[in-house]
């Protein structure tokens, strides 16, 4: 069946086929919404200003084609939500303009300047139009789908058309707007613009529209070499790799505000909250009201671990209580609830302890091989054994930034001092200055581990006067660990700097990392759920599989001199994944060291020595 | 009187026009608004005169102590739904003055004083 004209039912069922495809990807489009302003909403925003036409088009009884346009346009224009949804409305106004004065059947050249116009109508509702947003990407669909109509195709063709003009278009917004440049990312409107026009081209072509896969490939995010380098550092954790620790999209989206503190960077396990439920809203306020005080102090009542935060008119409470039908009734007095998040978190420990319990019992497995490998392989202290903490008050310390349960173990049974990395953020320079007055030595050794934490590292000195520290620039946790294993206690200060730097300059690292979205590093193109093996900074090998990733890495690391490979996994990875991966080391003659990390976004690090 | 944000190793003082022209910057990139109502009528001819670009045109800033006001008076284009407009350009010159100036706006008053309507069909 080929359409080739459309009525006015034909049009309606249209639209709403490009709004069920909308509202199926609206997490989708949230998760890229970082201009103007970064708040997470604009797939969340377009699909009800789009909602809301629908909604006046099913009210019409039999609808012909100038009046369905109008009323969309009508419905558009009330229920408009946000810049990207105001936007929308525009381009159905001057769309709909064009087919009152035509009536008659919508062809692709009605289409055509149907959409010609309503572009034109929506750039003239705006000062300054800025490139590389929605606005762009309509223009370029229009054109092309000016230029395709004069072929005389059918309408399935022709939208095929625009719609891929359309993505090619988004695909290019990063280079035109250098802030979703930064954050490796297309621009979120013109995706949930993109997502519509799908919607449109698989009615007609009478495929289901809301399923996931997309029928042509999706714009890929065109991010520049320089995220290469920010793939490894916070920032770049952030934008483009999956917290999976964060798990669903929503807290995805969240890591985008920047303007809203991290509420996901709350402890859930936290043994001494011993609160049921996390419960997180948000509210949308109805006037100027500025509830904010009132609202803390009535969640303050029904739980702890309260994080309340005021943007404009929205709210986002976080509270960990009991009752979590009492605390949406709370919020529920200062506005309207747009999202609500309840998590049961007794159920996240119970999962939490059942994987470390599995993860200890494939470490007891492991344990006697290991140290004889570890034996072989030099005198290097099995720190799976040695479970003593540090002791304050000792001449000299040493205090090291580590994220991650099982690392965090791994850090203190060799005697450190410990700095919480935090999920996705670096520890301030008074953070770490706490943690080396608490120490109580007079001379403390520092590892920051991460190179994001290497300049807070080189400022604490200023913040204790009274202690000597010296920071070994140890840039990667498993660089850290291997320092570490260098320290002697009973040696001077400087002279343990100058091991513990050779040392942790001796071991090359490397890690795995699941990609949150598509994009393209260094000339590799990646797709979402993809596994990133990078050697160092650099990217060596993007697989479908986490295993083949893993052995990708490793086989770069050791490509010269190494005896012993060092892997940690985190909460993601089965234990007998991280096993398996003796059959690589082995097949290259190596010592292999496998230890439960728990660190957050990597799924393995690597050290090789 | 200038916004000033005190901190351990010295003090930092933000004059008025500049967060005016900031939040004006930001408000002009916002869609649906198609330009500033001028409130200044002499001073901006004077601008207009001189053939200078008054980036806080249309742009009042209040600040006593820690409480900083802004007034955006905007023009809006016809046919858009000028509440979430004015909504879009809040939360816009908001997020954009707290992000690049780091000063917390209390209240965005926004005065539509026109309504522009473009000729739809040229």
């Amino acid at each position: 069946m080929t359409v080739r004209v459309l009525d006015g039912e034909g049009f309606v069922q249209m639209i709403q086929a490009g709004h069920a495809r909308l509202q199926a990807m609206a997490e989708g489009v949230n998760a890229l919404n970082v201009f103007p302003v970064p708040d997470g909403d604009t797939g969340t925003n377009m699909a009800l200003s789009l909602a809301q036409g629908v909604a006046s088009l099913q009210q019409l009884q039999h609808p012909r084609l100038a009046g369905a346009a109008q009323a969309l346009a009508d419905g558009l224009l009330m229920g408009a939500r946000g810049n990207s949804g105001v936007i929308l409305s525009q381009l159905f106004r001057g769309f709909a303009k064009v087919i009152e004065a035509e009536e008659s059947l919508l062809t692709a050249d009605l289409f055509a300047r149907a959409l010609q116009a309503g572009v034109d109508t929506a750039y003239q509702a705006v000062a300054r139009p800025v490139e590389g947003t929605i606005l762009t990407v309509a223009r370029a669909a229009a054109q092309v789908g000016v230029q395709a109509a004069r072929e005389q195709l059918p309408l399935p063709l022709w939208m095929k058309k625009v719609r891929q003009a359309a993505a090619a278009a988004l695909a290019n917004t990063p280079e035109q707007l250098p802030v979703l440049k930064q954050a490796g990312v297309v621009d979120s409107g013109g995706q949930g613009l993109v997502y519509i026009l799908e919607g449109f081209e698989r009615w007609l072509q009478g495929m289901p529209v809301t399923a996931e896969t997309s029928s042509a490939g999706l714009p890929l995010s065109r991010a520049g070499e320089s995220e290469v380098h920010t793939a490894a550092d916070n920032a770049g954790q952030n934008a483009l790799v999956s917290g999976q620790a964060l798990g669903n999209p929503a807290a995805q989206a969240r890591v985008e505000l920047s303007s809203w503190p991290e509420l996901g960077g709350v402890q859930h396990d936290s043994p001494d909250s011993h609160f049921g439920y996390c419960t997180e809203v948000l509210l949308r306020l109805p006037t100027a009201t500025r509830p904010v005080a009132a609202l803390r102090q009535a969640l303050a009542a029904l739980g702890d671990s309260l994080v309340v935060v005021e943007s404009g008119e929205w709210i986002k409470a976080h509270v960990h209580t009991d009752h979590p039908g009492q605390a949406l009734e709370a919020a529920l007095q200062y506005g309207e609830l747009t999202q609500v998040k309840v998590e049961n978190m007794r159920e996240q420990r119970r999962r939490l302890q059942a994987r470390q319990q599995r993860a200890g019992e494939l470490d007891n497995q492991l344990g006697a091989r290991i140290h004889v490998e570890a034996a072989q392989a030099g005198n290097r202290p099995g720190f799976a054994v040695t479970a003593q903490g540090a002791t304050a008050g000792q001449p000299l310390a040493v205090v090291a930034v580590v994220a991650g349960a099982g690392l965090a173990e791994a850090f203190r049974s060799l005697g450190a001092f410990l700095v919480d990395g935090g999920q996705t953020m670096n520890p301030s320079t008074a953070d770490i200055a706490a943690a080396v007055q608490a120490t109580g030595s007079p001379e403390v050794l520092l590892l920051p581990n991460h190179k994001n934490v290497v300049a807070a590292a080189e400022q604490v000195q200023q913040l204790v006067p009274g202690q000597r520290v010296y920071v070994v620039p140890a840039t990667h946790v498993a660089a850290g660990l291997a320092a570490l294993t260098a320290f002697l206690p009973e040696r001077s200060a400087a002279d343990n700097a100058a091991r513990m730097t050779a040392a942790c300059q001796s071991v090359r690292t490397g890690a795995v990392v699941r990609a949150a979205r598509d994009g393209v590093f260094d000339g590799q193109t990646l797709r979402t759920g993809q596994f990133m093996g990078f050697a160092g900074d650099r990217l060596v090998c993007v697989e479908d599989q986490r295993r083949l990733a893993a052995a990708g890495v490793i086989q770069v690391l050791a490509a010269s001199a190494a005896e012993l490979v060092t892997v940690f996994y985190s909460d993601d990875v089965p234990p007998a994944e991280a096993a398996a991966l003796a059959e690589v080391v082995q097949a290259l003659g190596l010592a292999l060291e496998v230890h439960y990390g728990g660190q957050p976004v990597y799924d393995y690090i690597f050290s090789v020595e | 009187m200038p916004k000033t944000i005190h901190t351990e190793l010295g003090t930092v003082t933000i004059a008025e026009d500049v967060i005016a022209t900031v939040a004006g910057l930001a408000a002009m990139d916002c869609y649906g608004l198609v330009g500033m109502a001028s409130r200044k009528q002499v001073k901006d001819s004077l601008s207009e005169l001189l053939g200078r670009e008054n980036l806080g045109r249309g742009v009042e800033v209040r600040i006593q102590g820690e409480d900083v006001q802004v007034d955006l008076y905007i023009v809006v284009s016809y046919g858009t739904n000028i509440y979430e407009v004015a909504q879009n350009v809040r939360d816009k010159v908001r997020y954009v003055l707290n992000e690049t100036v780091g000063v917390a706006v209390d209240r965005v008053n926004i005065y539509v004083q026109g309504v522009r309507v473009v000729n739809e069909r040229q």
